[in-house]
């Protein structure tokens, strides 16, 4: 079924829309949670979750793409659990990508305090412009997905070691741009 | 700490990057001879050439355009001089995944004449499959395909989506829907999905039972309600379809009166195959249940 057809399922207030919604994105919106989580149950009610978000959302809301859509609300969902969970789960890949930038984006003094996360946006959607369709994708894959190597590498057709190259690249480069942008001081 | 901010504002980016990052597929394979291949128009151009033809390869030059189109065989491409010009990079308006098109002549003229608008080849740029080095992937304007249909049917539109293209469809009995031409690798990505429907977790499946010629039926329940799947293949010379029907047999809230019924199917999939040709038809609105021998009408032919 296309988006259009699910979104107006969502508009007559159909439930077949949850139906139609997983059929087509569930196991996207699963990945992204259970790549956060680390954890099948957690991840599967975080989507429930997401799914309820979207019912609620739908209508007024009437997005295109419904899948970046749907994945930002399982995103979301899935981040505000992994910082209520208490026994944080250390093993988790959002874990250790949050680690490597982390380690890019440290430094002895910021303006981030000054700075709005919307303004923060804007500037790494500029960044995001500075790079190839590829590298573009790998990042995300990475930082907003938490996708693990080897599935960044399967869906790019490079290696697991490229994957790793190009990663440490990309953080230097988005390093250099916080510092032209005086993000980082 | 900025980590955390920097993962919440990246959260927040446009959902145009997000849904490239979500749908991105790689063709590594076609690279090399690619750049081989746009080497060649490039010669081809400064020579002054049109739709010249060598070796295995067929390389297109639309008079008075400002793309090429190259084919070969199972792979085609349309390159832009400049790509940069229609790339759009932080889309304000709704993104549409593909084009329409009146009719297939309209559709094959168009794009072979070099009569694409400047609107069409921003939402091509924007929208459709690309290789890495830019060119967009194509179906073959050579071998182009048009349905076979039921008689009394007849097609509204064409909606191109790069490698692959649909018809929808106006049949009888007020039957509507669509047929798509695909690519072997969308429809083995599409069939995976039909394989697999039965795994999905909100899914629960309370009984299967194989009837006469195959037929497997599946009865589940998710959420919304209780369903029905009927399963099975037909085969008419080199022409398999395999059919899917899907009943609604109850709703746990169907205020809006959708149809509801063990004996009439709420939508048919049929996913259909030659040796190397692939389609899917989705089949939606019957009154009664379509007969296998209304189904096989179905099918490819070239245009």
């Amino acid at each position: 079924m296309n988006d259009e057809r699910i979104i107006e399922l969502f508009f007559e207030r159909s439930e077949q829309a949850i139906r139609e919604l997983d059929e087509k994105y569930g196991r996207v919106c699963y990945s992204v949670s259970h790549n956060i989580l680390n954890n099948h149950q957690d991840a599967e009610e975080c989507v429930n979750e997401a799914y309820l978000g979207t019912w609620n959302t739908i209508p007024p809301a009437k997005p295109n793409p419904l899948l970046a859509f749907v994945c930002k609300i399982v995103r979301n969902v899935s981040l505000r659990r992994y910082e209520y969970n208490t026994a944080a789960k250390r093993n988790s890949v959002y874990n250790v990508a949050m680690e490597e930038l982390e380690n890019c984006l440290s430094s002895e003094t910021t303006v981030e305090e000054s700075i709005t996360e919307r303004e923060l946006t804007e500037i790494i959607e500029s960044f995001l412009d500075t790079l190839s369709q590829e590298n573009r994708v790998i990042f995300l894959r990475r930082y907003w997905f938490f996708d693990a190597y080897v599935d960044i590498a399967k869906r790019v057709g490079l290696t697991e070691k490229n994957v790793s190259v190009r990663l440490t690249r990309i953080r230097k480069e988005l390093r250099a741009y916080l510092l032209e942008m005086e993000v980082l001081l | 700490m900025i980590t955390k901010k920097f993962s919440d504002a990246l959260g927040n980016v446009g959902e145009n990057y997000v849904n490239e990052a979500a749908t991105y597929v790689t063709d590594k394979k076609i690279k090399h001879w690619l750049k081989w291949a746009i080497a060649a128009c490039l010669c081809l151009i400064v020579a002054g050439g049109a739709g010249l033809v060598f070796t295995d390869r067929i390389v297109s030059v639309p008079v008075n355009s400002d793309y090429i189109l190259i084919c070969d065989g199972d792979k085609s491409f349309l390159v832009f001089d400049n790509i940069i010009e229609y790339e759009i990079k932080n889309p304000t308006s709704q993104i549409i995944s593909g084009l329409y098109f009146d009719t297939m002549e309209e559709f094959k003229n168009t794009v072979t004449n070099g009569l694409l608008t400047d609107s069409q080849k921003r939402h091509m740029v924007l929208a459709f499959s690309k290789d890495s080095t830019g060119a967009i992937k194509i179906c073959d304007f050579n071998n182009l395909y048009v349905p076979q249909l039921p008689a009394n049917s007849s097609v509204s539109e064409v909606y191109w989506e790069g490698e692959t293209y649909s018809f929808f469809l106006t049949l009888n009995d007020g039957v509507s829907g669509s047929l798509g031409y695909l690519t072997e690798e969308i429809y083995n990505y599409i069939y995976l999905d039909y394989l697999n429907f039965f795994d999905r977790d909100l899914i629960t499946v309370t009984k299967i039972e194989t009837l006469e010629n195959g037929r497997v039926v599946t009865y589940y329940n998710t959420r919304g309600g209780e369903f029905m799947n009927v399963r099975y293949t037909l085969t008419d010379g080199d022409k398999t379809i395999v059919v899917e029907k899907e009943f609604t047999l109850s709703l746990y809230d169907n205020s809006h009166g959708f149809h509801v019924s063990s004996s009439v199917p709420d939508s048919v999939n049929l996913y259909g195959s030659y040796d190397d040709e692939f389609f899917h038809v989705l089949l939606r609105d019957f009154t009664t249940d379509p007969t296998d021998e209304w189904i096989l009408s179905f099918g490819l032919e070239k245009y």
